[in-house]
């Protein structure tokens, strides 16, 4: 017998297969894959959350706010005092659930902002009093915050997120570094528009209050004209809409409603208008 | 703005794969290259895993020789290969890698052989395994050993 090398075929043990053509296979298998499982979850998760007790919600939360009201001064106390009468008066014109009671808490903080959160409760920051130029624009703002309160968006949010990350921490756990960083990108897509949906029907709800309280949306937009003056992230990036698509949404809103643009001003209350501050 | 860092990650992740993606193929293309032509030169070094010698060749010597190599996979096929762990399959990107390492292992052990005057390598065997796992279980290079008897005539 004569052994002798002969030259192998090329071609056998690697297949001619592109790597290019798997990658973009199979990323988009699984893109799609998770986008529909995680979009599912969070809109279950929401969907849930809004049909809880509202007694589960206020429980959660009642031990945070228990001691606050001692703890403030007599222009705070004042303060808050203002901001819950416009509230309770713009609550009159806002469907809220059975058991979930608005209260509102001045925040002493620089910022232009306010936010609703579980149990009721809103927050409105000194910074954004300060840019207030009337009750009316005020109004908006604090209407935009019961809206998220009366459709348990809160609650929503903590559901729905709270089940999504769940489904992550399941998959990525053992999953590698690189299909995390596939996967985080088109999440955080996913969450910034849920948020910002929830956002555009907060305005509608709170715009329609503002019309029923005052008969007309004058101002309406005004906050959201303060915010133009900070640049803004990209739309899909932002848990918000852009602040021109805002403005605009209210004047549509109005013309469809036959809502009037114009209309008197109610000035803000003293304390309102030169709200304190800790130390200036 | 609060998502800015997810983005920040795909695009850090997209950026990597571009980077391995060309930076692997053009170490393939080379690695290939050199292969084939050290086949050429080394073509007349008979390796067989038979473990018995013909009668009739001659063999005055016989030793141990072997050739070892670590091959590493780029990030670009790594990236695939995980993909792929997903849905289940032939992990194609991981192919080349092993008929990379097994036919360098071979060289470097005829080039061992050759060194001492061998005219054949019986008994070849090639031993495999995975170093350097990559984070979270993924392969990140390979090492493939090849020996054999050199039988120097």
């Amino acid at each position: 017998m004569e052994f002798k090398n002969v030259k192998l075929p090329e071609g056998i043990n690697v297949s001619a297969h592109s790597p290019l053509a798997d990658f973009f296979i199979l990323s988009a298998g699984i893109l799609a894959g998770f986008a529909a499982l995680a979009a599912g979850l969070l809109f279950f998760g929401a969907a849930l959350a809004r049909h809880a007790p509202v007694s589960w919600e206020n429980a959660l939360v009642a031990a945070l706010f228990e001691n606050q009201e001692s703890a403030v001064d007599s222009r705070t106390a004042e303060t808050t005092g203002e901001l819950q009468t416009l509230a309770d008066r713009l609550s009159a014109h806002i469907d809220l659930p059975e058991g979930l009671v608005v209260t509102v808490h001045y925040w002493d903080d620089a910022q232009i902002n306010a936010f609703a959160t579980l149990g009721g409760h809103i927050f409105i920051a000194r910074g954004l009093l300060e840019r207030m130029p009337n009750e009316n624009a005020l109004a908006m703002v604090m209407s935009h915050e019961i809206a998220h309160v009366a459709h348990r968006d809160p609650a929503a949010a903590l559901g729905g997120v709270l089940l999504l990350q769940l489904l992550l921490a399941v998959t990525l756990d053992s999953a590698p570094t690189s299909l995390e960083r596939l996967i985080t990108g088109p999440n955080a897509l996913l969450l910034s528009g849920f948020s910002r949906e929830t956002e555009r029907q907060a305005d509608k709800i709170g715009l329609h209050a503002v019309a029923a309280l005052y008969g007309h949306v004058a101002e309406a937009g005004r906050i959201f004209e303060v915010f133009l003056e900070q640049p803004e992230p990209p739309k899909l990036l932002s848990t918000h809409p852009l602040s021109r698509d805002r403005i605009d949404g209210i004047a549509a809103l109005a013309r469809t409603e036959g809502w009037a643009l114009d209309g008197p001003r109610t000035p803000l209350a003293p304390a309102l208008a030169d709200p304190p501050a800790a130390a200036r | 703005m609060q998502y800015l860092s997810e983005f920040a990650n795909l695009l850090i992740l997209l950026l990597l794969l571009l980077a391995g993606y060309g930076a692997g193929r053009l170490a393939e293309r080379r690695h290939y290259k050199s292969i084939l032509r050290r086949e050429d030169e080394l073509g007349d070094l008979i390796i067989v895993v038979s473990k018995t010698l013909p009668p009739t060749m001659p063999a005055s010597d016989t030793r141990l020789v072997m050739g070892n190599v670590v091959v590493s996979v780029d990030y670009f096929k790594r990236f695939v290969a995980q993909l792929r762990m997903v849905f289940g399959g032939r992990v194609h990107t991981y192919e080349s890698l092993l008929d990379r390492g097994r036919r360098e292992a071979l060289l470097r052990m005829q080039k061992q052989a050759r060194a001492l005057g061998a005219a054949a390598i019986f008994n070849t065997r090639f031993e495999t395994s995975s170093i350097s796992k990559g984070g979270k279980n993924s392969i990140g290079s390979v090492e493939v050993l090849a020996y054999g008897t050199a039988v120097v005539p």
